[in-house]
């Protein structure tokens, strides 16, 4: 029985928007398929972790009757990209074994009956839904994703908080040693609402997105999260757990400030990260009347130093940071520059964008060098 | 090549014995291990009396009684600083020192080269023994090695007086020497090495010292191509002046009777840790991660068996007694099973960084962390005047029925003010 017969690109397409997420080490043999459902006109792919789920529709020229089949996403994957482009490819399912037809190629794969698929339904639950522009979401995630936590015991931190209240839409993420925090104003006003989005989804969302003015419908559920947009639905479960707060934590009286251009702090942060030491990674920012130095030593007693001009008549500080949470933030900006307020040697630096200072805050803890 | 010495204390625990308790010269002397399971240590008496290392204890304890043998259970606070205190003797021959054990030392003699070594070695072993009651071998060579080879011969072989120097020996001399000693003394040579090699029929020291360096590599490893070259005279493992600080510590023993109840098994764990966390201190480190484990007697084959273990990750590195133990008992209430008759339990501190370089974190507690550090200072200082365990956790428990037997233990002549030894004219 035919279950599509389309061109390679039609279904190569919405298979690469699932395969993402596949796993290549999972528990259930079943997740590392992929579902394919034909219905009419349409054709649903997904595929799973339990955790996040996405879902591609694409309309199709002919139309079947329904049917459901799983098999393997990446073999499906592999193969169809190693077809030559333009081709007419066929899939054909028989008991447990479905044959990809194209040209004169042919593959016999096994198959798992699609009912098995442990495919997650969207909640009952209405939640909030907000509306914004696909490239706003995935600019909003880019510029605070780098400072979720991996794998940290406080399960609460190794994702991304979103939060809304009122037309403020917020997304904070931290590890802990350092914070990332944006927000923007949105043309309508919601109810209030929070979730911690998991970082596997995070990092789909940022990869899926596409940097257009189509809009994205985000629900926020109590236990789940839904994003809508193009022919992509990606439906995530949400970390249950209370995020820290965040605002105890961005200062809000440093008076020390100092502008520089961005591209000129990272390049030099990039040269003398060479010389950091490889378990510590730590940078010395030594402050003084129009001068930054930033220094990195290693353990062989060998140095680095890189000197900026910029303007400043405050205080001297001199700071240790671990180089790569700088690096980090100054790799996901887009601003010509930066600012950099700082306390005492002992408390966090404060990283803000000029014209920008509200919607987007970077903080992080100094360390002793 | 500066030579290196190699320093090793004669049957180093029995030796500790006899140093306070000199009737014991001449006679047969041994140490148990933990629990007086099994014999860890022997006078030279105990070695012609045929008795094995690692025997067991219980098996042979009628026989060696008979032989007129002297048992005592480990004393490893009298150990470790009679160790201290050879080491501190050391020091005063060379600016260059790796403390490698309990009982060995390496002594970089670069700028001694023109000196008779044999005759410096001679002084050191003169000194130890004077100063300490310990009697030490020396081995002197090129590399380390070698020097460990030297050292087996100046403790085994007659004629040495205790001090084999390698230099002095003409390279025929040294061949046929290194002809007479089998292939498993190497220093990083074990049992499956040895047996490999004998079977490729290289089985004296000096075969190996001619082994083609290449196939060396190929059939073993780049370590016993390192071995192979430093039996030739090239350093290939330089001296450690500086002990590393320690990337784990483990703190286990195994019980006196066998233990079944949670409450038992907490109070061992508290107790392990509390041990574990003063030497992270000592150290000035603190751990990000937690190990426990608990066993079943595997000797007893008719009994269920249960080795279970867990790791308790910290939220944030820590060296506070307290937050350690919490975080083990967790992990504990988690591995145990009723209905089981355990043996031993341990726990082990991972993640280990030094507490200085600690970074602070954005939702640190400073005061808390303040109170925390001086209530620790307060305990190990208290602990270190009035005696382990003077202030403790009281889920450490108090009578600790679980302890290990240690019945034969000597005195603590060295570190506690009771036990010093009094001497009558």
């Amino acid at each position: 029985m035919i279950i599509i017969k389309t061109q390679r690109e039609k279904l190569l397409e919405p298979l690469q928007s699932v395969i993402g997420i596949v796993e290549r080490r999972h528990t259930l043999p079943i997740l590392s398929n992929v579902l394919i459902q034909s219905s009419g006109n349409e054709l649903a792919l997904t595929a799973t972790d339990l955790e996040v789920q996405i879902r591609t529709k694409t309309r199709v020229e002919e139309s079947r009757e329904a049917q459901s089949v799983t098999l393997s996403a990446r073999k499906l994957y592999d193969i169809l990209r190693s077809l030559p482009g333009e081709s007419s490819v066929a899939l054909e399912s028989k008991e447990n074994r479905l044959t990809v037809k194209a040209g004169k190629s042919r593959f016999s794969l096994q198959t798992l009956a699609g009912q098995d698929f442990p495919t997650v339904a969207a909640s009952s639950d209405q939640g909030v839904v907000l509306k914004l522009a696909q490239k706003n979401l995935k600019a909003l995630l880019e510029r605070v994703q780098y400072a979720m936590a991996q794998q940290d015991v406080r399960y609460y931190l190794n994702g991304t908080l979103l939060s809304v209240s009122g037309s403020q839409l917020t997304l904070v993420a931290t590890d802990g040693h350092r914070l990332s925090y944006t927000t923007e104003t949105l043309t309508d006003e919601y109810d209030k609402a929070e979730v911690i989005l998991p970082r596997k989804s995070v990092s789909e969302l940022i990869k899926l997105l596409a940097p257009t003015d189509e809009p994205v419908t985000v629900t926020l559920r109590a236990n789940q999260a839904e994003f809508v947009f193009g022919s992509i639905e990606l439906l995530s479960k949400v970390i249950d757990g209370k995020f820290p707060d965040y605002t105890r934590v961005i200062p809000t009286t440093y008076n020390k400030h100092l502008t520089l251009n961005r591209m000129d702090l990272l390049q030099a942060l990039q040269r003398a990260a060479i010389l950091s030491n490889d378990k510590i990674h730590g940078v010395r920012l030594l402050l003084s009347k129009n001068n930054l130095a930033v220094v990195c030593t290693n353990n062989e007693q060998e140095e680095a130093q890189e000197d900026l001009d910029v303007e400043y008549n405050q205080e001297a500080i001199d700071i240790g940071f671990n180089i790569t949470y700088l690096m980090d933030v100054m790799n996901h900006l887009t601003s010509e520059t930066v600012v950099c307020s700082f306390g005492d040697a002992n408390s966090s630096v404060l990283i803000t964008v000029p014209g920008a200072e509200d919607r987007f805050k970077y903080v992080v803890m100094p360390m002793r060098i | 090549m500066p030579p290196v010495a190699l320093v090793d204390c004669n049957n180093f625990y029995a030796s500790c014995e006899r140093v306070f308790n000199p009737k014991l010269e001449g006679k047969p002397v041994v140490v148990l291990s933990n629990n007086d399971g099994c014999v860890v240590a022997r006078s030279n008496e105990v070695k012609a009396l045929g008795i094995d290392m690692c025997e067991p204890w219980f098996k042979i304890e009628k026989v060696a009684r008979r032989h007129g043998v002297v048992a005592f259970s480990s004393n490893y606070a009298l150990y470790g600083d009679m160790s201290a205190r050879v080491m501190g003797v050391l020091r005063q021959f060379s600016p260059h020192q790796e403390i490698y054990s309990i009982d060995e030392c390496f002594l970089g003699l670069s700028g001694f080269e023109s000196r008779d070594l044999t005759a410096y070695g001679q002084d050191i072993r003169r000194r130890v023994k004077q100063w300490t009651g310990i009697p030490v071998s020396i081995g002197i060579a090129p590399t380390k090695t070698l020097a460990k080879l030297a050292n087996h011969v100046a403790k085994r072989r007659a004629g040495y007086a205790g001090v084999c120097d390698f230099g002095a020996l003409s390279p025929r001399a040294l061949d046929a020497l290194l002809d007479s000693i089998d292939v498993c003394e190497v220093w990083g040579v074990g049992r499956k090495i040895t047996r490999r090699l004998e079977s490729l029929n290289i089985n004296t020291v000096r075969k190996l010292k001619a082994a083609d360096t290449r196939f060396v590599r190929q059939q073993f490893s780049v370590t016993l191509e390192r071995t192979v070259a430093e039996l030739n005279g090239t350093a290939c493992i330089e001296l450690e002046e500086e002990a590393p600080n320690k990337h784990q510590i483990i703190s286990s023993r195994s019980f006196g009777k066998a233990v079944e109840t949670l409450q038992d098994l907490n109070e061992a764990v508290s107790s392990y840790t509390t041990r574990a966390a003063e030497k992270l201190r000592a150290q000035g480190s603190v751990a990000g991660s937690i190990g426990v484990y608990i066993l079943t007697n595997a000797f007893k084959p008719n009994e269920p068996q249960y080795q279970p273990s867990l790791v308790v990750p910290l939220v944030k590195s820590t060296d506070d007694t307290r937050h350690l133990v919490q975080a083990a008992l967790h992990g504990l209430k988690r591995i145990y099973k009723t209905g089981l008759r355990y043996k031993k339990a341990g726990i082990m501190l991972m993640g280990l960084e030094a507490k200085e370089n600690l970074p602070g974190t954005l939702f640190d507690d400073p005061a808390a962390e303040a109170r925390s550090a001086r209530l620790m200072r307060v305990m190990d200082a208290i602990n270190g005047r009035m005696g382990q365990d003077t202030l403790q956790l009281a889920s450490s428990g108090i009578e600790k029925t679980w302890r290990m037997r240690r019945g034969a233990k000597s005195p603590n002549h060295t570190t506690d003010w009771s036990d010093i030894p009094r001497v009558m004219a």
